[in-house]
This record gives C-alpha cells, sequence and structure tokens, in this order.
C-alpha cells in the first residue's frame, strides 16, 4: 500500500488543527492568543515537513528554507486577520472550525515547490485559484535532454475543479522551461 | 502599488546573466498567469477572443484581438439604438450577462427567448468589467511569491 504523503500530512493537520480549535470554542473567549500560538507552531512544522516531502529529501538547503519561511509567513498573516475576527465576534461561530481546518491545506504549496525542484513555475496549486487552499491540482514535471530542460503539466485532481484550475489545466499543458528560462 | 520584499543571495546580484534570468522568469511567470485569468473571462462565450503575449525587453504585454472584449472592459455609455434595416429593432429578453464587473470569471449568461419589438431603445450603457484591473490587481500581490521562485531556481 502505498501512502500519498501530501495528503497524510494534510489529514494530520486538519486533525490537530480541529482539536485545537475544539479546545478553543471550550475555552472561548479566553484562549485565542494560546490557540494562534498552537495553530502557528504546527503550520511551521508542517510547512517544512511539506517541503521535505515534496523534494523527497532528509534536510532543508538554505533555498528551501527561504521559500518555507516565505509561505509561512503568507499564512501567518492571513492567521493574524482570523485572530482578530475571533477576539472581535463575542462568541464562537460555527463556521470558525472550517475556516481554520482551510490552514492545514496551505501546507501544499511548500510541497509542490519542493516537488517541481523549485523550477520558474508561473504558480502552484492553490496560489491564485479559486478553490484556494482547496486545490487538488498538481504539476507534473518531465525532465528533458540537455541543461535545466522541463516540460511541466498542470494536472487536475478533483473533477469540480474551480474555473481557474480548469483553464490552467488547459492552458499549461505544457509550460515549457528550456535552459532554465520559463518559455512564453 | 503592491510591495515585496524578496531575498537575495549575494553570489546571484554579481551574476548578471543569472539576475538576467531571474528577471526574465519573473515577467514570464507572471504573463503566464495573467494570461489565463484573462482567459477564464471568456470561457463561458461562443465566439471567444484569443489573448496573447508580447515579450519586449523587461515588458510583457497581455493583449487581445477581441473588440467586443475591449469594449466590454471598458464599458460604454448611454446610448440610442435605432434600427438600421427595416423600422423595428427585434430582441429577446430577459438578459443575463455571462460576466460581471471586477469578477475574473464567466458564467452561462441567458439571452432570454421573449421577442420584444421597438422603434428604438435607450441602452443605460454597459458596466466596465474592468478584467485588466482585477487581473492586476491580483497577480501584483503575487509578484512577490514568483519573483522569489525564479531567483531561487536560478541559485538552487
Amino acid at each position: 500500500m502505498s501512502i500519498d504523503p501530501l495528503n497524510w500530512l494534510i489529514d494530520r493537520l486538519t486533525r490537530l488543527i480541529a482539536t485545537a480549535t475544539d479546545a478553543l470554542e471550550q475555552s472561548y473567549p479566553e484562549g485565542v492568543d494560546a490557540w494562534q500560538q498552537e495553530i502557528s507552531r504546527e503550520l511551521a512544522r508542517y510547512h517544512a515537513a511539506a517541503m521535505l516531502a515534496g523534494a523527497g529529501v532528509d534536510d532543508l538547503s538554505p533555498t528551501m528554507r527561504t521559500q518555507v519561511t516565505r509561505d509561512l509567513t503568507f499564512q501567518l498573516s492571513y492567521l493574524e486577520n482570523f485572530g482578530v475576527v475571533i477576539k472581535d465576534a463575542g462568541e464562537f461561530q460555527a463556521g470558525w472550525q472550517a475556516r481554520a481546518a482551510m490552514y492545514a491545506r496551505s501546507i501544499q504549496v511548500p510541497y509542490w515547490k519542493g516537488a517541481t525542484k523549485l523550477l520558474p513555475l508561473p504558480a502552484m496549486p492553490g496560489e491564485g485559484t479559486d478553490c484556494l487552499t482547496n486545490c487538488k491540482c498538481s504539476w507534473e514535471v518531465s525532465q528533458l535532454e540537455g541543461d535545466n530542460n522541463y516540460d511541466a503539466y498542470w494536472r487536475r485532481g478533483a473533477d469540480d475543479s474551480c474555473a481557474t484550475c480548469r483553464q490552467r489545466e488547459l492552458s499549461w499543458s505544457p509550460v515549457k522551461i528550456r535552459g532554465g528560462e520559463l518559455q512564453l | 502599488m503592491g510591495k515585496a520584499k524578496a531575498i537575495l543571495p549575494r553570489n546571484l546580484i554579481s551574476n548578471p546573466a543569472k539576475m538576467r534570468q531571474v528577471i526574465a522568469n519573473t515577467l514570464n511567470e507572471q504573463a503566464l498567469a495573467i494570461k489565463v485569468d484573462f482567459e477564464i473571462t471568456v470561457a463561458s462565450w461562443d465566439n471567444k477572443p484569443s489573448f496573447s503575449i508580447r515579450a519586449s525587453g523587461w515588458q510583457r504585454e497581455i493583449g487581445t484581438d477581441g473588440d467586443i472584449y475591449s469594449m466590454l472592459n471598458a464599458g460604454t455609455k448611454a446610448h440610442r439604438i435605432n434600427p438600421k434595416r427595416g423600422k423595428v429593432l427585434k430582441f429577446s429578453g430577459p438578459f443575463s450577462a455571462k460576466t460581471v464587473p471586477n469578477q475574473i470569471m464567466s458564467g452561462p449568461g441567458s439571452q432570454g427567448s421573449a421577442e420584444t419589438f421597438s422603434r428604438g431603445v435607450n441602452h443605460p450603457g454597459t458596466k466596465a468589467r474592468n478584467w485588466d484591473k482585477a487581473i492586476a490587481k491580483k497577480w501584483r500581490r503575487l509578484l512577490g511569491r514568483q519573483f522569489q521562485r525564479a531567483i531561487d531556481a536560478a541559485v538552487n
């Protein structure tokens, strides 16, 4: 039996976030700062793990570390806004569980950066898409003969993909990288 | 104007060929992503205009051959429509547009099936779809990520 490492990581992180958000519901309106710290910590761990899993390596290179930090900073800024919404709400909202769970899917961005060997691709799954972190698309990269020559295909992983993903599949099949330069 | 902070390794600054590649890749990443978004706005159209990217030095221009697209993008003022041939206008309704202002999307829309005849109508004008502005705003925000990806690809 083979395990899809990305979905395995997303499932685990989803459960951790759900547990932390359940605890927040019990303690609300107290505990928002602690919840935010807990989610931030887990996002940091899982962003790094996703990059490692995508690249299939045991250690992050300095370049990979930079990428992970950038992606994490992006998500933490969203989380901070979410924290402000929670603090200001006055009572716990049922929709917060679902919104919190979306952070688990954000680790697909570092995962695909690792898996695509940090190629200069126009966008990563979940980046600039209507489906945001629910994106189930992927890049399939073929290395060609010569130095830094690749064909990269946008592959959809769901029948009900958003309009952005459907168009990317049509337009980016493949995008071509030749000599390290993305072709128009 | 969007702001982006990129982490630029020292050994890249001293390598003009690599820097040139980083900038070209960033521009090409953004141009390809923007072109897809323009294509989304006409995905449900029967007569789709085509979009193309023109590269010139450090500029990338994404353009279209669609006159109707350009007209919808900019919008129109209220105007009078009179019959050109014959004495009456014939049109169907109620009309439902495939696109809405400031949204990067294209829905089913409908021409309607009830026929109406008129000696002329005052068209209220078409609200500008502003696709160029909406798409530019979206990708300006994501430019930093694309730039960083191009840098990382060059030093990887």
